[in-house]
């Protein structure tokens, strides 16, 4: 935000641009203003002229100033962003929200399953993962996509998985595939968390989210202790609009991640 | 303190407050207008068009910082006990004591000088009562006006502005009895108030009743009318829902939020995540669920203060005491 206004966007130009899949592109920003979030915030990306929607931002790599946003192409506003060349300039605005409750996830065994673009909600989380590898005793990494040409942060994921355990599969695998084949639920049975000691938390459409969570419980992990990013339509980002409501909760301002036990009977959230 | 004035020495002190202020009032038409223009007034008239509402929230927002409103100080005069409600309990909560607060609404807010008037003659739209005010105010108004029979005024005033405002003037006292009239035309203000609406404890009991009531065929039944034009969201007090629009001006694009209701059709929706408002009957629910639960959660009073604008726009004469009677005649 510039000055006190809550709705005007700093200026962040784009200095890198990776093709992850051909619908999905990942912008590294250099932004005006330093851009300080937390994991799980958001912020709100505008190619100027034709709107702004929320993403979620994690660190650029060595620390330099500005966000890394991974967009997937879905409509008019991700589809102008993808048009995007380096040297471009877009409109950030946030953090927005309140993001992972990091020292609730910390010192316990840790379950993180995700589907698809959603990886990119749990990026930041899994950087902070990194970066304080002695907070986080057990992890897991459940990750399910399509197809191999639809994998995301490929690179990443491989470093990632010398340092904690990560199980990747493919709806539809071709031959260099070197993950499972099949569905992400079909994962879940290769998890035996102890229920007691371990928090979760799951990425991906309502579906996923359902049946990531009900897996879970069934396992005997809490329902409390099971975090899930929520989506909503965001205007405002600040709880001034009212459009993101669900129940009396704000999606903005008291998510957008909420443990699943407080949204999951919430009429209208998961339609 | 109290004061009183007669109806030229009050028009008098208005002129004087618009040599350094804009000063608003209900005209003749009971719009609030420029006093400096309009010149007459008219404060029985009720409800006010053009609510306070308009002045920090105006329907298509201000490109950031750009408001005429704020060459001078505002001063708002007639506004009514539910107009000051809907601010204080709601607008003034979000915009301002919410982190972060809006800084644009607060140097609009800051501006703004409130001077409320009791309401001497009620519509037969007005329940405020039922839903926790009254057709004066009880507190929190820094300069309140009581107009007498005769057409003399009171005015009740403390704080630091108000002093500004009328502290060099003439200072009568209210004669023997005056008060005594005063609350008599309070007392039969609000006799009227609660002829206009049987449910007399709304404020506490509607938001259970509407969170417990949710068949699609007595709410398809009470809606049947409803055209989704957001009238009944534009003209109330309370109702800040809005989207984040884009405009440009020269090279520069500017925010502004924009008035949006949630009774249209694609109100909160997104492609991702599906349409809440599909339905009709749902949109419709969703504004009593909005005002009578989830406000009342939220602020801990209901977002209707039952000024009766809503009943009075709906062109489909559509009046929220009806629905809500239909959902406690349910049993
Ligand atoms: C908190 C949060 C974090 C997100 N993080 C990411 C991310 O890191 N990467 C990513 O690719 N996507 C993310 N999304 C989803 C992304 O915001 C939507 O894909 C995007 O809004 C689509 O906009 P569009 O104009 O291209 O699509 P259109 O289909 O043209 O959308 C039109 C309108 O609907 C809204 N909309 C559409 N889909 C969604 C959705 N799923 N959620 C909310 N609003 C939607 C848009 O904002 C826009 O106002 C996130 C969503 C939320 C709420
Ligand atoms: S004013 Fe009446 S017709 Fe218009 S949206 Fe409201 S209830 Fe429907
Ligand atoms: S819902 Fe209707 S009666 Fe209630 S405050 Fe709003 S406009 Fe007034
Ligand atoms: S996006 Fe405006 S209130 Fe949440």
């Amino acid at each position: 935000m510039t000055g006190n206004n809550l709705y005007e966007p700093v200026r962040g130009v784009i200095r890198g641009i990776i093709e992850e899949t051909p619908e999905i592109k990942t912008f590294s920003l250099e932004t005006d203003e330093p851009v300080e979030f937390y994991p799980g915030q958001f912020i709100l990306l505008a190619a100027p002229g034709t709107g702004e929607a929320p993403f979620t931002p994690s660190p650029r790599p060595g620390g330099e100033p500005g966000v890394e946003v991974t967009v997937k192409r879905t409509g008019d506003i991700t589809g102008a962003l993808h048009r995007k060349k380096k040297g471009d300039t877009l409109g950030v605005r946030g953090p927005c929200g309140k993001g992972f409750p990091l020292e609730k996830l910390r010192n316990r065994e840790f379950i993180i399953i995700a589907r698809g673009r959603h990886l990119a909600s749990v990026r930041p989380l899994i950087l902070d993962i990194l970066s304080s590898r002695d907070s986080y005793p057990s992890v897991t990494l459940l990750y399910g996509c399509r197809s191999p040409g639809d994998l995301l942060y490929r690179t990443d994921l491989e470093k990632w998985g010398e340092k904690f355990r990560v199980l990747k599969t493919a709806e539809t695998p071709g031959e260099s595939w070197n993950g499972e084949a099949g569905p992400l639920p079909g994962l879940f049975s290769r998890l035996s968390p102890e229920p007691e000691n371990c928090s979760a938390v799951v990425a991906g459409s309502p579906e996923i989210i359902r049946s990531g969570a009900g897996a879970l419980k069934e396992m005997g992990v809490d329902e409390s202790r099971v975090w899930v990013p929520v989506e909503k339509r965001i205007s405002c980002g600040f709880g001034k609009c009212r459009c993101c409501l669900a129940g009396t909760y704000y999606v903005c301002r008291d998510g957008p991640v909420f443990p699943y036990s407080r949204v999951k009977d919430l009429p209208g959230l998961w339609v | 303190m109290i004061i009183k004035k007669t109806e030229k020495e009050f028009k008098e002190l208005l002129s004087r407050w618009s040599l350094e202020n804009l000063v608003f009032l209900p005209d003749t038409r009971g719009r609030i207008s420029l006093f400096e223009e309009f010149g007459e007034f008219d404060l029985a008239s009720l409800p006010l068009w053009r609510g306070v509402k308009e002045f920090l929230l105006p329907a298509r927002g201000f490109a950031a910082g750009g408001s005429s409103l704020l060459e001078k100080p505002v001063i708002i005069v007639g506004a009514r006990s539910c107009d000051l409600r809907a601010l204080a309990g709601v607008l003034d909560r979000v915009f301002l004591e919410n982190e972060p607060a809006d800084a644009v609404y607060g140097s609009l807010r800051d501006n703004l000088t409130i001077v409320t008037a009791d309401c001497a003659s009620p519509a037969d739209t007005c329940f405020c009562i039922q839903t926790g005010g009254s057709p004066y105010v009880k507190q929190g108004s820094g300069i309140n006006l009581s107009i007498l029979k005769n057409g003399e005024f009171l005015i009740e005033f403390s704080g630091e502005r108000a002093v500004e405002l009328l502290g060099d003037s003439e200072r009568s006292g209210p004669g023997p009895g005056d008060i005594l009239q005063r609350d008599n035309i309070r007392d039969t203000a609000s006799r009227k108030v609660r002829g206009n609406f049987g449910v007399s404890d709304c404020e506490t009991s509607a938001g259970k009743k509407v969170l417990e009531n949710d068949a699609a065929e007595l709410w398809g039944a009470v809606s049947g009318d409803c055209i989704r034009c957001g009238g009944c969201c534009f003209c109330c007090p309370t109702c800040y829902c809005a989207l984040l629009n884009e405009s440009t001006s020269g090279k520069k694009f500017t925010r502004a939020l924009q008035w949006d209701s949630c009774q249209f059709k694609g109100y909160a929706s997104s492609p991702g995540r599906g349409n809440p408002g599909k339905e009709l009957w749902k949109s419709f629910r969703h504004r009593y669920l909005c005002k009578f639960y989830l406000m009342r959660e939220e602020f801990g009073i209901p977002g209707c203060t039952g000024c009766g604008r809503c009943v009075q726009v709906c062109p489909g004469r559509i009046d929220m005491r009806d629905t809500l009677k239909e959902i406690y005649d349910r049993e």
